[in-house]
């Protein structure tokens, strides 16, 4: 049983060839046989069963789009179950777990979710070993209620004082958003990331209300 | 890293205000696009991602196929698709010509 799967949940498969490629060759060439099939579920709808996720290979330039069926998916992690105590202590000086070490401690009265994205939080998940020395930690806050902007203000700031750089994308029940964007641009136009692509808008929490420009 | 670049001499429009949209952050890109103190036009892009030069060129074509401002545009790409970088210069022009 593995409940409903969202953008940036980290799943295994049942076997490396259940992602069929959306790209130019049918199979995505990047899983290793030797390691559980772990993959990153991509934005877009889930339509007829079907999932559109992302493969990671070892590799920085070897990833590859591709679909599986939420039939093939064994198991799951979500970023917010992703922490540091799972990362093996000789990875720990990498510049990103130290970042994440830092966001852990300065958000622990978050009254949000959030956790790692990224490599990291494939590293996280499934062991294998992902993350590169000059490696941002890509930051997921999982906001179903308005953020304010001076909120947003004071979470940036906080951010910006880690040790690493922080990429840090905000998901709203409708879309995701750059939180760097929305702090300098709001309540200017930002990129809004939605299940149907990507458009300009101001109202990350309003798009089901029809702003689409 | 790769840097590319490209000429578009036929965009003559005198352009006056300066515009900076975007942010450098997984799949997306910032763009900063100025007045060009030259004739014609100029694109400077550094990306994260090697061998699209082709991609890049084939969105400049259609995006000077439109407009004729004579500007500098320097790009800062971490991976935006093709979609996302004529947005971005869309809500950039769109700056401009408030």
């Amino acid at each position: 049983m593995v409940g409903t799967l969202h953008v940036h949940d980290l799943i295994v498969l049942r076997t490396e060839s259940a992602v069929i490629s959306t790209q130019s060759d049918p199979a995505c060439p990047y899983l290793n046989p030797n390691q559980r099939p772990w993959v990153v579920v991509r934005r877009g709808r889930i339509s007829d069963g079907s999932i559109l996720v992302g493969v990671r290979g070892s590799q920085r330039h070897e990833r590859c789009a591709g679909f599986t069926r939420l039939s093939e998916v064994v198991e799951t992690r979500r970023p917010d179950q992703l922490r540091l105590l799972f990362a093996e202590n000789s990875r720990r000086k990498l510049q990103a777990f130290r970042t994440l070490s830092y966001l852990e401690s300065h958000l622990a009265g978050l009254d949000m979710s959030w956790g790692p994205g990224g490599s990291l939080g494939y590293e996280l998940a499934s062991g294998i070993p992902a993350v590169r020395a000059d490696s941002d930690l890509d930051f997921i806050l999982f906001a179903p209620r308005k953020l304010e902007i001076t909120e947003a203000q004071d979470l940036w700031r906080m951010i910006s004082g880690a040790p690493g750089k922080v990429d840090a994308l905000v998901e709203t029940p409708f879309c995701g958003f750059s939180l760097q964007e929305f702090v300098t641009t709001s309540p200017g136009k930002i990129l809004l990331r939605t299940s149907d692509g990507r458009v300009l808008g101001s109202k990350p929490w309003d798009l089901s209300k029809g702003e689409h420009s | 890293m790769e840097k590319i670049e490209f000429n578009y001499p036929e965009a003559k429009r005198l352009i006056t205000k300066r515009a900076h949209v975007g942010v450098v952050g997984s799949g997306d890109m910032e763009v900063l696009l100025e007045p060009n103190s030259e004739e014609g036009a100029r694109v400077f892009i550094t990306t994260s991602v090697n061998g699209f030069g082709n991609a890049w060129k084939a969105v400049f074509d259609r995006f000077f196929s439109k407009f004729d401002g004579a500007v500098r545009i320097y790009i800062n790409d971490a991976g935006a698709t093709p979609g996302s970088v004529l947005l971005r210069l869309e809500q950039a022009v769109e700056v401009i010509e408030q």
